[in-house]
């Protein structure tokens, strides 16, 4: 079973990793604020935050195909919002919306892939977001890992058995693992779930708490905050 | 006999429409008699096991250290009661060992320092000293087995209900595990087909065949009658059978 799908480069070691997981969240929800309320075709900041991002992302040693790929997929839904925006409108807003959506997106990717996904789940517990929404990614990331496993276990059956099958055949077969992922990830499920019950699992994650420097990460935080404002008076 | 640690009286279960996997189970089980559940597949064992911690409510009554197991109650029972499940691989979900060994303790509401302790010192128990952070799934399936039980012994339970403990596990993991089952002080129940190591961790059995109580009693007993155990889906240990 793999569990590094979310959190792949957590263990990267850089600049940006050194960097509290709690400041690092803020800067990148404080970045994307910063972009959200960036009128448009104000291409100038546009591009400093863009400058900005890049350095975060040479700063993390995140490779720069996973990075691009991940967040161009994930901007796919941002991009056909902006067509859609822009084709009454000013076929220049496709570009910059694009853009500025890409650079969120982007953001979010550099924070989830090298920050361990407890330990975001931590920040926001440590933020009082509601304990339904932490307990919910909690478990979507639990059970995300157990599907995979299951897909895997058969998708390694059928490739041992399905040996020049035909089409039909392998569409038959295709449906036929579906429904079984389906029952066997249930079972699984429900068997971790008993586990967890059965060590006291009240309905809440409970984490530790990583003792951090919350002066230095409050400090870090600032200066993000100042160096995105001071964009908007260059 | 010694306090009594777990009662069942007259408990019966069915999965859905199937046949009853547990029939009118009666029995005790005293404080430290450590009591292995034995029977071919299909005969209840883990069933049984599932009703201990309240994972499984059938009819009859089943109190365990004087409690009833009910909804009530299942805070405390849980508490005092370490279940290992059979396959490691539904035990253990958190993405580091360090976090699937702290869940048991943080569930119980410790201070963080006092869930590190637990975390350290319950994988010393189990001779993996060092393995925090590596992930439970990348690990073989014996440190598995080993992983699963610290996340046990890190909630520091009064009983230990384990379900075939030793299956899939090579000769030298085994013994390692067995060691470490050994070495523990409270009261153990095992549902297990390893019946050599029944021979060596539990002086009663209780054994089970298709839901029913067939026999309760001394292992040495339970174990060398030949007919008893092929009646039942079983074999003789070969530890008993040459000596």
């Amino acid at each position: 079973m793999h569990h590094d799908y979310f959190d792949k480069f957590k263990n990267l070691k850089s600049q940006w990793s050194k960097i509290p997981v709690f400041s690092r969240f803020f800067i990148a929800i404080s970045y994307i604020i910063f972009l959200a309320v960036l009128p448009l075709l104000n291409w100038k900041h546009l591009i400093i935050y863009g400058l900005i991002e890049i350095i975060i992302l040479f700063l993390s040693k995140l490779p720069l195909q996973y990075f691009f790929s991940r967040s161009l997929i994930v901007s796919v839904p941002a991009f056909i919002i902006a067509l859609s925006a822009s084709l009454f409108k000013n076929p220049e807003w496709f570009f910059f919306i694009s853009l500025k959506s890409f650079l969120s997106v982007g953001i979010m990717i550099i924070l989830i892939s090298t920050s361990s996904f407890p330990s975001l789940i931590s920040v926001l517990q440590s933020i009082k977001m509601p304990g339904l929404f932490v307990s919910l990614l909690g478990f979507v990331y639990r059970y995300s890992f157990l599907l995979i496993d299951e897909f895997e276990s058969l998708q390694r059956t059928y490739k041992i058995r399905a040996i020049g099958t035909n089409n039909k055949l392998k569409r038959t077969a295709i449906s036929n693992i579906t429904a079984a992922l389906f029952r066997r990830s249930l079972i699984r499920s429900d068997n971790v779930f008993d586990a967890m019950l059965s060590r006291g699992f009240k309905g809440t994650f409970l984490y530790i708490h990583k003792q951090g420097n919350p002066v230095s990460e409050y400090l870090i935080l600032i200066l993000a905050l100042i160096i995105f404002t001071g964009v908007r008076f260059v | 006999m010694s306090e009594t640690i777990v009662r069942f009286k007259n408990v019966s279960f069915s999965y859905g429409s199937h046949p009853s996997a547990l029939r009118e189970i009666s029995f005790s089980i005293g404080k430290n008699e450590n009591t292995a559940i034995i029977g071919g597949n299909g005969a209840g064992k883990s069933t049984l096991l599932l009703h201990i911690n309240g994972l499984l409510r059938g009819e009859g009554s089943v109190e365990v250290f004087g409690l009833p197991v009910k909804k009530n109650n299942f805070a405390e029972i849980r508490k005092r009661t370490g279940l290992l499940f059979q396959d490691p691989d539904d035990q253990l979900f958190c993405p580091t060992v360090f976090e699937d060994v702290a869940f048991g303790p943080l569930n119980l509401g410790l201070e963080d320092a006092e869930v590190k302790n637990r975390v350290v010192k319950a994988l010393e128990q189990v001779g993996l000293e060092g393995f925090e952070n590596r992930s439970p799934h990348h690990l073989s399936y014996g440190e598995e087995k080993r992983i699963s039980l610290s996340t046990l012994f890190a909630m520091e339970p009064e009983l230990l209900a384990l379900d075939e403990p030793t299956s899939n596990l090579d000769p030298k993991t085994r013994r390692c595990l067995i060691g470490i089952l050994k070495n523990y002080t409270g009261t153990l129940i095992l549902a297990t087909h390893d019946l050599e190591v029944v021979l060596e961790l539990c002086p009663r059995t209780i054994l089970l065949n298709k839901g029913e109580l067939v026999k309760d009693g001394k292992t040495i007993d339970i174990l060398s009658d030949e007919k008893l155990m092929n009646e039942n889906d079983l074999e003789v240990p070969l530890s008993i059978k040459f000596t």
